[in-house]
């Protein structure tokens, strides 16, 4: 270890004895079966907030094939991370010391029971109401989807997310559009749900005031990341789904079968699609790939066609073979595309503490931990069975 | 006046000023890692300055896409939108001159920003350890693969390596029988570390006005995904793994994605019992299978749901699902993204009319703010831009002074590279904000 990585580590060390950022911000969640709303929740726990939650019986069976901790689902237990239950008619009496309130019941619900902005704004106009929901809590559609509930299928999905991943070459119905094997959807609303209610905390240090924030889940993906927009805006057409070579940069960035195992290979500019070639002794392949490349206006089959050159070169190598080479180049980044189980086993995320071990009625339990690593104000994960 | 309307009437009367106005961030990032962090606070009101070494800068503005169709007016559409709202300034840090000017931004800043390779910027005398001793309320981020320490930290990563490296392609696609893994499209091991970094850091901002003190945030990519890979749990709890399973939720009592009579795909998921007694009243063959969640059974569900859908249009399953109060939404492309009305209502497909690179069509905010309101008030600029502009009025040099910088080639500028130069027929004797007279918006 270097004097700077041992630096580092003694910098990020002893997390339990330091501070919290939010020390002192107190927030309550009111999510129903909203994952993106719970996640926001979280999020703001792993910074130190104090975050109440509305316990939901039907969001505690959310949960991958019915498995259960301590009676409950696995998503709801992993995200009542430092949480306290609160009782929803119990709600009002936090109101008076609450900074943040968030809200993933759809639009009108709370109002409707007296406790939408509208009406909390005015007794408690310091109060940050962040609202996470399908079409958002204004428009039309917001109305027209109102008693509708949301979910993160459906929110990949009107994203234009899953029009992108798949292999539409698969007998149906393989072929359709799937999903990416997180929620994606959700866990960009409540990222994005718990930066605005701390931006909206950050103004009304100055300001006094709080303030409406509405999170749409089905357009997070969209607006954060833009393919989706500046795609068809240059081009006028939608794309098509590539399960193999990017279907933006148009060049091996993708993962492929070697002999043993699939490998990710990062060449994104150039020099690093060439110096990849050279790595599968293909070096001739570079000059046809950049013509294919020009010719892909007219022609994409070009591309295609090379591209099964380029997996047949690569299924010839084993994997961790692939990886030395690149490492010893240089260049591009290629990485043995990794199993859950071999991912849980390494000793770097649990001493970063990416990924922590609860142990539950004499059980040993692997739950993900807090990306928040801060030298001042470690994220902390306050997880209990 | 319905509760929509109130709150439309909020949103779209916001005046006040952006939630981040003041705070000041120096970034030195590139590709879509870091710089989407600085993208995300200066579309909430963070003034950002961006630093490139002359000429070419940050690279991920060259990569062609789609055959080099990808440009828009010598720069390429995606990166406009990456680095919308922030300075550009080209600084050559390996001269000594160019990193005393890097450390005078820093010094002014409350924000620095990098993704570089772990320790490169502390080569240059530029990493936190360093600049926190000229600036200790500096908050400071390094964003990277597997973060600045640990067993893997020196490892290089792209979104491809963190996606590889988290297990989340593992997650992805389908197995028994499908053999091929997926990388997740568009580069989401950028987008959401990067989206989760901001919370950090108005955290660290917030814990500042307490403590006095700026911070270290070290964020990986891969434990960024790993955040929400419920997998963990699933395979220690239960000792097997979660297999991939294609469109499939295994969270839902039933779900997928379904062909519709009209030829369009739409998602559906039955997420409660009571969304699947709904759909169980509608569909043949569910009833009674609705507590059966086991990865057979799924399927079998879905191919009950599937044999449904088919005979129906897309239509009048978003009908039913309105009704029912089951979650139903359309498979969009990226077309239809970028034609939905309800985007263009809320602002999040803007038109705007950019000072340089004219009418573009722009994502617009994350999120919508009744006090404080977000913006995309500007999109990118080529490599030193805002040199003038930024060393001149911002840093406080005499003009003099940035002259011969300029002459030294401490601070330089773009050479016309594609995806890196102004639109055509651009002269910079007509450009105010290029010669440093005026700012890019307000007085």
């Amino acid at each position: 270890m270097s004097d700077r990585e041992e630096a580092l580590r003694r910098l990020f060390g002893d997390r339990e004895a330091k501070p919290e950022a939010l020390e002192g911000v107190k927030a309550v969640e009111i999510c129903g079966t909203n994952f993106g709303c719970r996640i926001a929740g979280s999020l703001l726990s792993e910074l130190g907030a104090e975050v109440y939650t509305v316990p939901d019986e039907d969001a505690k069976r959310i949960t991958p094939h019915g498995a259960t901790i301590d009676g409950v689902g696995i998503p709801y237990f992993v995200e009542g991370r430092g949480k306290r239950e609160v009782a929803l008619e119990e709600v009002p009496k936090l109101l008076s010391e609450l900074d943040i309130l968030i809200d993933g019941l759809g639009p009108g619900r709370l109002y409707s029971r007296g406790m939408g902005y509208p009406q909390l704004s005015e007794r408690y106009p310091r109060l940050i109401y962040v609202a996470i929901s399908q079409f958002g809590h204004y428009g039309r559609k917001a109305e027209e989807y109102a008693e509708m509930p949301d979910s993160d299928l459906t929110g990949q999905a009107y994203n234009g997310y899953m029009a992108m991943l798949g292999n539409p070459s698969l007998p149906e119905p393989y072929s359709y559009p799937i999903r990416a094997g997180i929620w994606l959807a959700w866990a960009f609303a409540g990222a994005a749900g718990a930066l605005s209610a701390l931006a909206a905390y950050w103004a009304r240090m100055r300001s006094g005031r709080g303030q409406f924030i509405d999170v749409a889940i089905n357009e997070v993906l969209s607006v954060d990341h833009p393919y989706q927009l500046g795609a068809p805006f240059v081009l006028g057409a939608p794309r098509q789904r590539s399960p193999t070579i990017d279907a933006n940069i148009l060049v091996t960035y993708t993962t492929a079968k070697a002999k043993d195992d699939f490998v990710a290979l990062a060449t994104v500019i150039w020099p690093e699609v060439e110096a990849f070639f050279e790595i599968i002794g293909r070096p001739d392949l570079a000059e046809r790939w950049r013509k294919a490349i020009e010719a892909w206006g007219r022609d994409p089959g070009q591309l295609k066609e090379l591209e099964r050159e380029v997996f047949a070169e690569v299924a010839k190598y084993k994997a961790e073979d692939l990886v030395k080479a690149s490492r010893e180049k240089g260049r591009p980044p290629i990485a043995v595309v990794k199993s859950v189980e071999w991912v849980a086993s390494q000793p770097h995320w649990r001493m970063r503490g990416a990924i922590l071990e609860l142990t539950c009625r004499g059980k040993k339990i692997l739950v993900p931990g807090t990306p928040y690593m801060m030298s001042e104000t470690p994220g902390r994960v306050k997880l209990k069975c | 006046m319905s509760y929509f309307r109130i709150i439309e009437d909020l949103i779209k009367n916001a005046r006040g000023p952006p939630p981040l106005e003041g705070v000041k961030v120096v970034e030195f990032s590139h590709y879509i890692l870091g710089p989407n962090i600085p993208r995300l606070l200066a579309q909430l009101g963070a003034e950002v300055i961006k630093i490139e070494p002359p000429p070419r800068g940050d690279r991920w503005k060259y990569a062609s896409m789609w055959g080099g169709k990808g440009f828009y007016k010598g720069m390429r559409i995606d990166y406009l939108y990456l680095n919308s709202n922030k300075y550009f300034v080209g600084i050559d840090f390996r001269k000594e001159e160019g990193r005393k000017l890097v450390v005078e931004l820093a010094k002014r800043a409350d924000v620095f920003v990098e993704n570089m390779e772990p320790g490169t910027l502390d080569r240059y005398g530029l990493g936190y350890l360093q600049l926190r001793e000229v600036n200790p309320r500096l908050i400071y981020v390094s964003a990277s693969g597997y973060g600045n320490w640990g067993p893997l930290s020196r490892l290089p990563s792209y979104d491809i390596i963190g996606q590889a490296e988290s297990g989340v392609i593992d997650t992805t696609g389908w197995e028994d029988g499908v053999n091929e893994a997926y990388r997740l499209p568009d580069y989401p091991g950028d987008w959401l570390p990067s989206t989760m970094a901001v919370s950090a850091i108005i955290s660290a901002l917030i814990y500042r006005e307490r403590a006095g003190r700026g911070q270290y945030i070290d964020l990986s990519q891969a434990a960024s995904m790993q955040r929400f890979m419920y997998h963990f749990t699933y395979m220690s709890l239960t000792g097997s793994r979660l297999k991939r399973s294609g469109f499939i939720d295994p969270s839902a009592y039933v779900s997928g994605v379904f062909k519709t009579a009209d030829g369009r795909f739409a998602a559906i998921a039955a997420m409660t019992e009571r969304q699947y007694d709904a759909l169980a009243e509608a569909v043949p063959g569910l009833r009674g299978m609705r507590d059966a969640r086991d990865p057979d059974s799924l399927w079998r569900k879905y191919e009950a749901v599937r044999a449904w859908a088919s005979g129906r249009t897309l239509g009048e399953l978003l009908e039913f699902g309105k009704r029912a109060g089951v979650p139903v939404q359309p498979v969009l492309n990226d077309k239809e993204v970028l034609d939905d009305p309800w985007r263009a209502e809320r602002g999040s497909v803007l038109r705007i009319r950019d000072r340089l690179y004219g009418e573009i069509v722009v994502p617009g905010p994350i999120v919508k703010m009744s006090e404080t309101p977000l913006a995309v008030r500007w999109v990118a600029r080529p490599v030193g831009y805002h040199n003038k502009l930024v060393l001149a009025r911002k840093l406080g040099l005499p003009p003099a002074e940035v002259e011969r910088l300029e002459r030294e080639g401490v601070v330089g500028y773009w050479d016309g590279q594609l995806g890196n130069m102004p639109p055509p027929g651009w002269n910079a004797e007509d450009d105010p904000v290029f010669r440093g007279e005026r700012d890019e918006v307000g007085p």
